[in-house]
């Protein structure tokens, strides 16, 4: 099996040619800061990176970063109705195996749900850069599926610049101008260098109604949230150094109403209040030609409170609930640490060390007294060009942990060989890991119908990856570029961490029991001609299907779901306007149940989630040297919830479920500023 | 609750009247209440505490706390000995007489974890209340046909044995005799427990080593709310917010969809239209959802009880602290009088 999974790796990546994403062709020449040593082109990474670029996320008049995800491949959302919280997965692999990280630092979340993905200002952020497999060795636990690292703007220049953005935007058919109903966008914010000197600030608002759907009490299909989100940075750099620091800071409140009984006059009504604060000070220090050190320390502060209140409508009066969990303040805090060395020894050999800390302190009501984790890393790589066209990056990272049992050595190799000028070839092996989170190991929950308890005997989960890509750059001239690319991946994860009873108990734990696989590949091309940016790309990719291992039933070993995604930008550079579509097809996402039958039997159900459309058609143009406007109409195919043929939802009988997916065609119109001296 | 308060003024200015005219008060007889709300006292949480007795004619409440029984010593004409079924509680029977020879070894590869999908439904009594499914089998007259039973309280360890029961149980004049102890212990303890034909069940608790006083006398409860042994497809689980009736006193309830006939509508010609259900899960968990996105009472639904009096009622449930302005374990039920018994 594993033989013939690498031949199909090799096979996917060897046959198939493309290029990243959308408009990166012409980007050819950007750099990208993800796992480099130094800043890198896209064109000489050893990683295979996809951008997302300052120029898309305003065309798209994105408000958050969910808003520019959406639509590339192997991405796709699960949205929590209940919680009003949306996980993201990351090539066929859920949030818990993706790290999120801002400009390098590892954001804290508070479950296996990359919520921090949604709290981050997007009006601060100058790219997004994603790689996809596991990047341990330099990133730790986490980066099994990939990194989604966010690149906020930065400013050494001698210059003052200010800039302010309103937005609104319907949410679906709702809408109500600057407050309630529909999304409300505001910011403004200002960066300011002189001799070295460089300090920033910003302020954003960002409202979201919430969404209806079917309901017509006071509660929401979609929960309405409010974000407050600020950030300060100052600092220094000269050409040998530089040094800042940044602290980004949220406050989040999100309102689950609940509908009045007309039996008592009373509605149950649940806030979520979020509170976050990132710090981090960062250094870059360039000794000599040779040598440089990279110095980063992260302090993190995560605060979830849970407020729920009784409101009488005939009263008036609104009390706190007292029921059990129903109050509830859940505090996270991140001490985080990396510095980094790299040395080149000769234009063939170079190396980086470096050294990782954390300190991961949490409390909560489900949370089994007050654990503290640290965590201890050094990992050295070292990059190889032993002939012009060759690069080759082993590396390796040892892990000590205060408590569980981290994987004591975590390998990887990156590899890239450029066939020729135009063509590249990547190739990798990475082992990933994940540890075992505060919640797994220190979980606590029993009441009627729970009795769940965290296990500190937990090892890390780890994957064995095998990635490979091939770029070629099928023409490249003044005005016409084609670039395409191909990818594969063959992903396999042991060790997965999941609640099972032990025997003869009747208390579930998390134990590591469980296997997982994803395979598959992308094909996708660029093409810059003219006037027109055109994209377009497709994935296919396989999901391990558990039940496979059961031999009474027969059913393959992967479930496989395509996606195709195409991006078209027209730029009218008389007028200063931009036209762009974006649109993705997510095909169908089959997934093995087992289904308990009313005679107490089991069987194997195939429940599949429907294919579903993503259309989207912007526009910015400048009307004045300051003043940008931009508009847009998303969801052109009023996608809002989508089937899926589970038998297993909860209800006996069930036809089915509807996941909360899009709340139907929505429009924005957006106003933005920018002033520079 | 005004109307009913009314008759009960009434009816006391009755006794009182009755009382100074003739000193008779056998001819009067206090009307079943017309209606009204009552809260009862589970003790919060989905876990509550108390199972809660009500009594709509009388609109009582009575709320025991669920872990003061271990076993029923049923009242009726049968010998019968039931769990406590509000409770975790999960039993097995051993292959001995002999309680003395009862000991771990007899635990050996026995499992009595119950619930979270653990478990059989022969460790629990029938969860339709008949009182000939019980675990612990009919009380024979011959003494070497009663087995040693092995009990698993809600409070013990599924993984340490030493912390079960092990019981024993005889008929000893119009009731029985009980032998039990722990486990591992060699002294064994006997209780003695005569029936009450007032009652469904006499209630005895290994934790003290007494009698205890639970269910109010058969005649005067309709319906109990409290944390339950249940089934889901052919496994145990345990039900928070469960509603049993009184089927051993010949309660009955029938769920009427409020689409068919509205609660307030609801009158005494529409009866014959129900079918009415005798099994104790009548009620059960049919009145509410408590997992998956849409949680809570299900407010299209009413149920209609006929009391151990014959009286019927329309019941309904207000709150039980699911996005409902109530609080949890703390249900609050209304109901009126339908048709009083003839």
């Amino acid at each position: 099996m594993k033989l013939q999974a690498i031949v199909l790796f090799f096979a996917v990546a060897l046959y198939s040619r493309a290029d990243a994403q959308k408009m990166d062709s012409v980007l050819l020449n950007d750099v990208v800061v993800t796992g480099q040593y130094k800043p890198q082109s896209l064109k000489n990474s050893v990683y295979q990176v996809r951008t997302i670029t300052r120029e898309y996320i305003q065309q798209r008049g994105a408000t958050s970063i969910l808003g520019v995800l959406d639509y590339e491949l192997g991405v796709r959302f699960a949205n929590d109705a209940t919680l009003g919280e949306t996980d993201v997965e990351l090539m066929g692999m859920s949030g818990a195996s993706v790290k999120v990280l801002l400009d390098g630092v590892p954001l804290v979340d508070r479950g296996s749900t990359r919520q921090s993905l949604t709290q981050i200002d997007v009006n601060t952020i100058e790219r997004i850069e994603i790689v996809e497999g596991p990047m341990s060795v330099v990133y730790g636990t986490d980066a099994l599926a990939g990194v989604i690292n966010i690149i906020t703007k930065k400013n050494n220049n001698n210059t003052l610049s200010v800039y302010a953005r309103v937005q609104e935007e319907s949410v679906g058919k709702e809408y109500a101008a600057f407050k309630g109903k529909g999304q409300h966008n505001e910011s403004v914010g200002l960066n300011w260098g002189h001799k070295g000197f460089f300090a920033g600030a910003g302020v954003s608002r960002n409202d979201f109604g919430g969404w209806a759907d079917t309901l017509t009490g006071r509660k929401k299909a979609w929960k309405p949230k409010d974000q407050l989100m600020t950030y300060g940075t100052f600092g220094y750099g000269n050409q040998h150094f530089k040094i800042w620091y940044r602290l980004d800071y949220l406050n989040e409140d999100l309102i689950s109403k609940g509908d009045v009984n007309y039996g008592n006059g009373k509605a149950t009504d649940q806030h979520y209040f979020t509170e976050r604060y990132t710090h981090q000070a960062q250094a870059v220090w360039e000794l000599n030609k040779d040598l440089s050190v990279n110095g980063t320390a992260s302090y993190q502060q995560y605060q979830r409170r849970t407020r729920t209140t009784i409101k009488s409508f005939d009263t008036g009066a609104e009390v706190l609930s007292t029921d059990a969990g129903t109050q509830d303040v859940s505090t996270f805090n991140t001490l985080f640490f990396r510095g980094t060395a790299q040395y080149t020894l000769t234009p063939v050999l170079s190396f980086q060390p470096g050294i990782e800390f954390k300190r991961d302190a949490s409390t909560g009501e489900r949370i089994e007294g007050t654990p503290v984790i640290n965590d201890y890393s050094v990992f050295l790589s070292s990059e190889i060009k032993p002939t012009e066209g060759i690069n080759i990056r082993p590396g390796v990272r040892l892990n000590k942990n205060s408590l569980y049992d981290a994987p004591p050595v975590i390998p990887s190799i990156n590899t890239k060989f450029s066939l020729s000028k135009n063509v590249d070839l990547r190739l990798s092996y990475a082992r990933g890991f994940r540890a075992p989170a505060l919640r797994e190991l220190y979980f606590h929950f029993f009441d009627a119908s729970h009795s769940i308890k965290g296990n500190p005997d937990l090892k890390a989960e780890y994957s064995n990856s095998f990635t490979g890509s091939v770029s070629w750059q099928v023409m490249q001239k003044s005005n016409i570029r084609i670039g395409v690319t191909g990818t594969g991946f063959y992903n396999q994860f042991n060790n997965r961490i999941d609640i099972a009873y032990p025997t003869n108990s009747d208390t579930a734990t998390y134990v590591n029991i469980s296997k997982f696989k994803t395979t598959g590949g992308t094909l996708s091309g660029t093409l810059n001609w003219k006037k027109i940016q055109a994209g377009l790309g497709f994935s296919y990719i396989g999901r391990y299907n558990a039940f496979a291992e059961d031999k009474s039933v027969s059913s393959p070993e992967f479930v496989w779901t395509p996606e195709v995604n195409s991006n078209i930008t027209y730029k009218f550079t008389r007028i200063g306007a931009t036209l762009n579509l974006s649109y993705k097809y997510n095909g169908v996402r089959p997934a093995y149940e087992q289904v308990t039958n009313t005679d107490g039997s089991t069987s194997i159900h195939l429940a599949n989630t429907s294919a579903f459309h993503n259309a989207e058609l912007t526009a910015t143009k400048k009307i004045t040297k300051y003043i940008t406007v931009n508009a847009g109409a998303r969801n052109l195919l009023n996608t809002t919830n989508v089937k899926n043929t589970t038998l297993n939802s909860g209800q006996a009988h069930s036809e089915g479920s509807l996941l909360p997916m899009f709340y139907g065609r929505s429009y924005f119109l957006g106003l933005s500023f920018n002033w520079n001296k | 609750m005004k109307l009913s308060r009314l008759f009960l003024v009434l009816s006391i200015a009755g006794i009182f009247s009755a009382c100074s005219n003739n000193d008779d008060d056998t001819t009067v007889v206090i009307p079943p209440s017309d209606g009204s709300q009552l809260t009862l006292q589970g003790g919060g949480g989905t876990g509550a505490p108390n199972t809660a007795y009500a009594d709509m004619s009388t609109d009582k409440q009575t709320d025991v706390v669920r872990t003061s029984w271990s076993l029923g010593f049923y009242s009726g004409s049968d010998y019968r000995v039931i769990l406590n079924g509000f409770t975790s509680m999960s039993a097995v029977a051993t292959t001995k007489t002999d309680i003395t020879q009862v000991g771990s070894a007899d635990a050996v590869g026995v499992s009595l974890a119950i619930g979270q999908g653990a478990g059989t439904l022969s460790m629990i009594d029938d969860v339709f209340g008949d009182i000939t499914k019980t675990v612990i089998a009919a009380v024979s007259a011959t003494d070497a046909d009663n087995k040693v039973y092995l009990i698993k309280p809600e409070t013990a360890s599924a993984t340490d044995s030493s912390t079960w029961y092990k019981i024993r149980v005889t008929r000893s004049s119009n009731g029985y005799t009980l032998q039990y102890a722990k486990l591992t212990e060699t002294t064994i303890k006997t209780a003695t427990i005569a029936k009450a034909s007032e009652y469904n069940f006499v209630f005895f608790s290994m934790e003290s080593g007494a009698n205890v006083s639970v269910e109010p006398k058969k005649a005067e409860w309709d319906f109990a709310w409290s944390y339950a042994a249940y089934y889901t497809a052919t496994f145990p689980y345990f039900f928070s917010d469960f509603v049993v009736i009184n089927n051993l006193a010949g309660v009955q309830a029938a769920r009427v969809d409020s689409a068919t006939v509205s609660y307030s509508n609801f009158a005494a010609s529409d009866l014959s239209a129900l079918t009415f259900a005798s099994t104790r899960d009548a009620i059960g968990s049919k009145w509410r959802v408590t997992s998956g996105t849409t949680v809570g009472i299900l407010y299209n639904y009413f149920f209609v009880v006929k009391d151990p009096a014959g009286n019927y009622y329309k019941l309904k449930f207000i709150s039980m602290g699911l996005n409902d302005g109530g609080s949890r374990g703390y249900p609050v039920v209304e109901y009126k009088l339908v048709k009083a018994a003839s």
